[in-house]
C-alpha cells in the first residue's frame, strides 16, 4: 500500500549536497542496489576524498549494507546519512561519520548537507 | 484511519465510529473509496442506533467549519508573483520567517551520532554522493 506522497519518490540528497558544494559528483543507485552497481561505485569511491551515502532503513546483510561496506573498503572517509530509520548505524559500525535525518524531505537533507559542509542557511 | 495499525486492527470503519465517540472532530479516510463508504455507513448506523448522538456529529462539524473560517481564506493565498514576494516578507504560513524557523528546528532535530576524527565539517574536498532512488515507499 502506497500511502506517502509521490513527491517524495525522488531522492534528492545528491541535489541538496551539490547545491551547497558544486564539485560534488552524484551517483544514483537503485533500491536495493544491484551487484553491478555496488561493484561500479566501489571503484569510483577510491577516487574521491569524501563519500556521502544516503541510506534508507538498512537491514542486516542487505544490499545497502553491502554497498556501504564496499565503499568503506575503498575509502575510509565515508559519511552515512540515514534518511528514514535512525537505527542504520547498528548495521554499519565501521563508518566514521553518521547522521540521522529521520526523514527524506528536501529541507532535512539540505540541513544535513549544510552540517557536513559547516554551512548555515 | 487507513494505517495498518488501525485498518488491520480495529478496522477503519469501526475505528471511525470509536474516534467520533472519543471526541475526534475530523476523520480522514483518504486512500480507498471502499473504506470511505464503509466508514460512512458505520457512522450512519451508529447514529441510527443511538451509539453516536447527532449532536456529537453536529458539534464536530461546527468546530471544523469554525476552524476553516478562521484559517482558510482563498484571498490570503498568494497566486501572483508580486504577491508572493510580499507574502514571503509577512509572518504567514510558508513565509521567510517560517522558513528560517523551520531550518532552525531541522538543525536541532537532525543528529550527528558519530564524527570520528572530526571529519565534518569538511572543507575543499572532492565529494561523491550515492543516493538511493526510491521507487515506492511502503508504510507498514
Amino acid at each position: 500500500m502506497m500511502v506517502e506522497d509521490k513527491r517524495y519518490a525522488t531522492f534528492s540528497l545528491g541535489k541538496a549536497v551539490k547545491e551547497c558544494y558544486e564539485s560534488t559528483e552524484i551517483v544514483e543507485v537503485s533500491n536495493p542496489p544491484t551487484e553491478k552497481e555496488i561493484s561500479e561505485v566501489q571503484t569510483m569511491a577510491g577516487e574521491y576524498d569524501i563519500v556521502v551515502v544516503g541510506t534508507l532503513t538498512v537491514q542486516a546483510n542487505d544490499a545497502q549494507t553491502k554497498l556501504v561496506n564496499a565503499i568503506y573498503n575503498h575509502n575510509k572517509n565515508v559519511i552515512v546519512i540515514a534518511t528514514r530509520s535512525p537505527y542504520d548505524i547498528a548495521y554499519l559500525p565501521d563508518v566514521p561519520v553518521y547522521i540521522n535525518t529521520y526523514e527524506f524531505t528536501y529541507p532535512a537533507l539540505e540541513t544535513a548537507a549544510k552540517a557536513i559542509l559547516g554551512m548555515s542557511m | 484511519m487507513e494505517m495498518n495499525a488501525i485498518s488491520e486492527g480495529i478496522g477503519t470503519a469501526e475505528g471511525s465510529v470509536q474516534a467520533l465517540q472519543a471526541g475526534v472532530d475530523l476523520i480522514m479516510v483518504s486512500h480507498l473509496q471502499t473504506r470511505q463508504y464503509e466508514s460512512i455507513n458505520a457512522i450512519n448506523a451508529a447514529i441510527t442506533s443511538g451509539d453516536i448522538e447527532m449532536e456529537v456529529l453536529d458539534g464536530a462539524y461546527e468546530r471544523v467549519m469554525q476552524l476553516k473560517d478562521k484559517y482558510l481564506s482563498w484571498a490570503d493565498i498568494p497566486f501572483h508573483e508580486q504577491k508572493v514576494s510580499e507574502y514571503l516578507k509577512s509572518a504567514g504560513v510558508g513565509s521567510n520567517l517560517h522558513r528560517a524557523e523551520s531550518y532552525e528546528i531541522y538543525k536541532q532535530g537532525i543528529s550527528i551520532l558519530k564524527n570520528e576524527s572530526h571529519l565534518i565539517p569538511i572543507k575543499k574536498m572532492v565529494m561523491i554522493v550515492f543516493s538511493l532512488s526510491i521507487q515506492k515507499i511502503t508504510m507498514q
